[in-house]
């Protein structure tokens, strides 16, 4: 999710998009929750139906939020790819301190879950809490951390290909995912293979398309396009729901990874935004948090039991709340609950758990190609 | 300002009293000692360890190298940083590589408490690395210096020391080409997986400016990248042909990078010279004048860099 530097060392430019990217998965992820969308827990009175046509400006805003979330995996997926796409190799501390972060949260979470509500937690709820990487908790960092240590793999092949090659690779691909797989899960589509199209896609670009990445103008018109057809495609998909029973599923099928239009005007803000010689380390720091916001708020416990249960708060606190003001309250109380948490852990915890990693990492540095040795002899 | 030379070959022509005179009438005030200087890893793979003073116990060892401590101090001359004998590593598939590597990483790991006598904080150990023809996937020549360098985090730790890694090349005939640690990006993860590892800021990097000149590299971008990891530096010039060390302004490196590049990162450690060719160039009775130049010099880039006096 970072380019390997330090924090203070990145280019704010790109880290304001990931901090934007940050808050937009979490506004997304909390409309999901008032939709009634991965929950463990009833809401009182019932979710808001998402996804379907409406003559609601609120509703509709509300599916506007839900592709706001595409939008920002799509940012930390270029951003993550744009770096590694020169990279040689990959740091097995840094994968081990993610992996450590991953599962500390996920028991902790558990842990706490179990504790308030005494015991009585989803079955399947635990295991992906015992178990977060092989469980997907979050596909985004499951799916990070297999990436990872293939990148370099990755990086070589493509780079054996040459530049056409790659790029009917990258063609082929594009369309069969974003093309006619925004329609339909099509060619035994899942995330992770989201994430190697986006690869091939970013890497091409990066390597063969430098003036496309540097043109200012190229860039804002392919921003403008992004936000006409993204904004096309909202109001058309509402039009044809509302107006035809064969299109009702339309705008809720339409809101996926897989929409071309949140990714075109991702990667021209991640263009109009990098290299800007923008450095702050106020944004350079809220953005370091990214990972760990991910991490938290969208952990299986705060998804599935904190966020229904503070929807149902909300609820009882204020009679008749409208969905729009509720998603919003929520997002507010989940952002600073999961900031304050990801800030308690970086300045407390952290530098024990780097700490950790550094040791289980010098041990398997010692151990495993001793292992390998023992095998290939 | 700490302004300072490898010591290269100069005790062996001019004494170590004399040789620390050197430094201290050219106008410098610390040394990058050469540890190196005593431990030919060549010679030890081909059996002749009579003279290498590395084979001996540690307390031996130490004896040895006290005289340098004292006429240092006699000169009010700094052991800022010294150079591990190297090459820390030799392909495994040279003969003798076994026993030899295991020598190297005996050797370094005896300059720690050297370095403790001669209270000196900073130890460049090259990166191990084949040669041209040799050449390793990156990511075993990653894994393999990850082990490498951490397996001397404990001594680190114990006596106090940076390890500083350094950006290397390789040679093909006449053709110079990069090699481990010359993409900044690259060091620049280097150090911070090995601090990560220790737990504590134990590994930096020394910047080789020949070393950059030889594979075309532009010195302020790549100090911009690296940073404040840069804590030492093997400042020296050539003809972008060959590695010669001589000094600034004798061969063609574009210096007014070089001091771009030291105010970016407001570099805080000494300004050492890698210019022993100097001493093989110039006869005894130029030497300091010849160094006295070289001194000056790097006064002048510390000063143009606006660098605190540290």
């Amino acid at each position: 999710m970072n380019n390997g530097l330090r924090p203070s060392e990145r280019d704010s430019g790109i880290e304001l998009l990931k901090a934007v990217a940050a808050f937009m998965i979490v506004l997304g992820h909390c409309t999901l929750t008032l939709h009634g969308q991965s929950l463990l827990m009833p809401l009182e009175g019932g979710a808001v139906e998402g996804g379907v046509p409406t003559r609601s400006a609120q509703l509709l805003l509300l599916n506007l939020f839900r592709y706001g979330a595409k939008f920002s995996n799509n940012v930390f997926i270029i951003a993550s790819t744009w770096f590694l796409a020169d990279s040689r190799t990959w740091r097995k501390h840094k994968w081990l301190t993610i992996l450590f972060e991953y599962w500390l949260f996920s028991w902790v979470f558990m842990a706490l879950a179990l504790l308030i509500r005494g015991g009585d937690v989803s079955r399947s709820a635990l295991l992906v809490s015992l178990f977060p990487f092989s469980m997907m908790g979050n596909w985004f960092i499951s799916a990070y951390l297999i990436i990872y240590p293939l990148h370099p793999i990755m990086n070589k092949a493509l780079g054996s290909l040459g530049q056409r090659r790659h790029l009917r690779l990258a063609l082929a691909a594009t369309l069969m995912y974003f093309g006619m797989g925004f329609f339909e899960d099509v060619f035994f589509y899942n995330r992770l293979v989201l994430w190697i199209v986006m690869y091939i896609d970013v890497v091409y670009i990066k390597r063969y398309a430098r003036d496309f990445c540097e043109s200012t103008r190229k860039n804002a018109i392919a921003l403008a396009a992004g936000v006409f057809g993204w904004i096309g495609i909202v109001l058309t998909a509402n039009y044809l729901g509302l107006n035809s029973e064969l299109f009702a599923l339309v705008p809720g099928k339409w809101i996926r990874n897989t929409n071309p239009f949140p990714v075109i005007v991702a990667f021209a803000l991640f263009n109009l935004l990098r290299g800007r010689g923008l450095r702050s380390p106020a944004i350079n720091y809220m953005s370091g948090l990214s990972m760990l916001i991910y991490i938290i708020h969208e952990n299986i416990m705060v998804r599935g039991y904190f966020r229904p249960w503070a929807v149902n708060l909300l609820r009882e606190r204020f009679p008749g709340i409208q969905p729009l003001p509720t998603v919003l309250l929520l997002t507010l109380a989940v952002l600073t609950g999961t900031l304050a948490i990801a800030v308690a852990y970086e300045r407390l915890l952290k530098r024990h758990l780097v700490k950790l990693a550094g040791k289980c990492t010098l041990l398997a540095c010692r151990l495993w190609p001793k292992i390998e040795d023992r095998i290939i002899k | 300002m700490l302004i300072g030379a490898s010591t290269s070959a100069i005790f062996d022509k001019l004494g170590i009293d004399g040789g620390f005179k050197m430094f201290h009438d050219a106008g410098m005030n610390c040394v990058d000692f050469g540890f190196d200087w005593y431990c030919n890893i060549w010679k030890y793979r081909r059996g002749e360890t009579e003279d290498i003073i590395f084979t001996r116990p540690q307390e031996e060892i130490t004896e040895f190298f006290r005289p340098f401590k004292a006429a240092a101090d006699k000169y009010g001359i700094k052991i800022h940083q010294a150079h591990a004998p190297f090459p820390s590593w030799i392909d495994t598939k040279i003969e003798n590589s076994e026993n030899t590597n295991a020598f190297a990483l005996e050797a370094i790991k005896k300059c720690f408490p050297l370095l403790k006598m001669m209270d000196c904080r900073l130890l460049i150990v090259h990166p191990a690395f084949p040669g041209y023809a040799d050449k390793l996937e990156a990511d075993d020549e990653w894994d393999l210096n990850i082990r490498f360098y951490s397996s001397l985090i404990e001594d680190a730790k114990k006596y106090d020391v940076i390890v500083c890694l350094e950006n290397m090349f390789v040679s093909k005939g006449r053709k110079i080409f990069s090699a481990i640690c010359q993409d900044p990006m690259e060091a620049a993860a280097y150090v911070d997986e090995l601090n990560d590892m220790a737990g504590e800021t134990r590994f930096g990097f020394c910047y080789d400016t020949g070393h950059g000149l030889l594979i075309g590299q532009d010195v302020y971008s790549t100090l911009k990248v690296l940073g404040d990891r840069v804590v030492a530096l093997h400042v020296h010039d050539n003809d972008g042909l060959e590695d010669r060390h001589v000094a600034p302004y004798m061969g063609i490196l574009d210096w007014e990078r070089f001091i771009k590049g030291l105010k970016a990162i407001n570099y805080k450690g000494a300004m050492t010279l890698e210019i022993g060719t100097l001493q093989h160039i110039y006869p005894l009775e130029l030497m300091t004048d010849a160094y006295s130049l070289s001194a000056k010099a790097a006064k002048y880039f510390m000063q143009k860099a606006e660098l605190a006096d540290e």
